[in-house]
This record gives C-alpha cells, structure tokens and sequence, in this order.
C-alpha cells in the first residue's frame, strides 16, 4: 500500500518535472500541477504521522491531474482508506 | 471459514472482455505509429483497458466470513462491510440486481462481476441468514406471546 503511494507520487513529480524542464507548456500549467504533486507529497507526509483519512483524501485530490497515470497514487490511497474502515468495522464488532 | 469469490473471468463485465478489447484498440493505435510514426489516443484508451483488466483478473469481489461479509465491487470502489447479522432483507430486483437492506443503508451486491456458482453462493449465503433471523424473530415473539 505504502510503495504504490510513493510510486505514484513519483511518477506524478516526475511529469511535472519533465513538462515544466521542457519549456514546451505554459507555467501557469506547469504550476498547477506542481501543485497538486505537492498536494500528494503532503498527503502522503500526513499518513506517514498518522493523519491516514486526510493525507489518503489530499492524495486523491492530488492524484487527479496525473490520470490515468496518476490512478496509481489513487490506489494506494484507497487502500489506506479501505483499511481504516475495515478497523473501525472490526472495532466495532469487539 | 472463509470463502473469497473473485472477478469472473467470462461475460459482458468479465476480465477476458476487457482484455480482448485493450488488445484490439492498441492494435488499432499501433497502425497510425507504423504508417506515419505519430502516436494515437487510442493507445491511452488501450492502456487503461489492459490495466484494468489485469487489475481485476483474479481480484477479490466478496469475501465471505463467518459473521459478516466485505465487498468491493470495483478496484477503485470502498470496501464495504456488513454483518449478517445486520441484513434485514434482500430486494432482489433482478436475476443480477439485489440489494442488501441494514437498519440504516442499502448495499447493491456485486453479482455482474461473479461468476454463475459464486453469485448462487453470496445469494444463498445471505438468504439463509435473512431466513435465520427472520424465524429467530419470529419464535421470540410467539414465546413472548404466549
């Protein structure tokens, strides 16, 4: 769950990364998703401390201008998300 | 005990659909690269088709446990857990369109994405659990009864 995150979240900088090093794209474009690929950077910092709901929510919405290649870091976060609900279901149930 | 009913593989919703039809659309892309060497967005389209279909091949749709069961119907869908225990009825609208009613949700069982026996295992599984509980009701309020 973890390496699909930060495979995702690398890929996506490194979109960024090679647009913005191309010159060919407007900066206004290249801004915003570097951006939204730091969004995912944060989000991904926040399940690292424990924040899991909200860091796997920024990666969502940091995710999405990278897809379909972007659906990778989505993944990971629907994991952690799937997981937290299985938690509290099974918290529930003891 | 614990039985895992995965994606099927035949069928309109299954994974071999899905993959003849990635592999036909980046065959389809592959000629504009071969006669002209420009790239097609029928490759993209193709990709995402092939990743799909290899993301559901052999995936996990329901999985059935002693006291409640967990559901997701697409890779990309929430987990859902519901306890037997909980389902208060089936709606079963159609052969493949049945849903769960709890106390407070309505769950749609995934059955376009199982095969024929695993959709006649979920069914009976949650039927014999509605049936249980129905007759258990009922027994407790004829004792009270009487």
């Amino acid at each position: 769950m973890g390496g699909l995150i930060i495979f995702g979240i690398v890929i996506n900088a490194t979109i960024t990364v090679v647009l913005g090093a191309s010159g060919e794209f407007p900066p206004i474009l290249v801004a915003i998703m570097a951006s939204f690929s730091a969004l995912s950077i944060l989000g991904a910092i926040m399940i690292g401390r424990g924040q899991r709901r909200l860091g796997a929510r920024m990666i969502f919405i940091g995710a999405l201008p990278f897809v379909p290649i972007g659906l990778i870091a989505v993944f990971g976060a629907r994991e952690v998300l799937d997981e937290l609900k299985r938690e509290a279901f099974l918290r529930k149930s003891t | 005990m614990t039985y895992e009913l995965k994606h099927r593989p035949d069928g309109i919703a299954g994974t071999n659909l899905t993959l003849g039809l990635a592999l036909t659309l980046l065959v389809l892309s592959a000629v504009p690269i071969v006669l002209a060497g420009r790239g097609s967005p029928t490759s993209v389209v193709g990709f995402i088709f092939l990743a799909k279909a290899l993301m559901n091949r052999n995936r996990t749709v329901v999985t059935l446990h002693e006291d409640h069961m967990e559901m997701k119907a697409a890779a990309l869908a929430s987990r859902d857990f519901v306890r037997y225990s909980e389902i208060v009825g089936l709606e079963e609208r159609s052969p493949t369109k049945v849903f769960a009613h709890t106390g407070g949700k309505r769950y749609r069982l995934p059955l376009i994405y199982l095969g024929t026996q695993d959709q006649a295992l979920l069914l009976e599984t949650l039927r014999t659990h509605v049936n249980t509980r129905a007759r258990d009701q009922w027994a407790a309020s004829s004792s009270s009864a009487s």
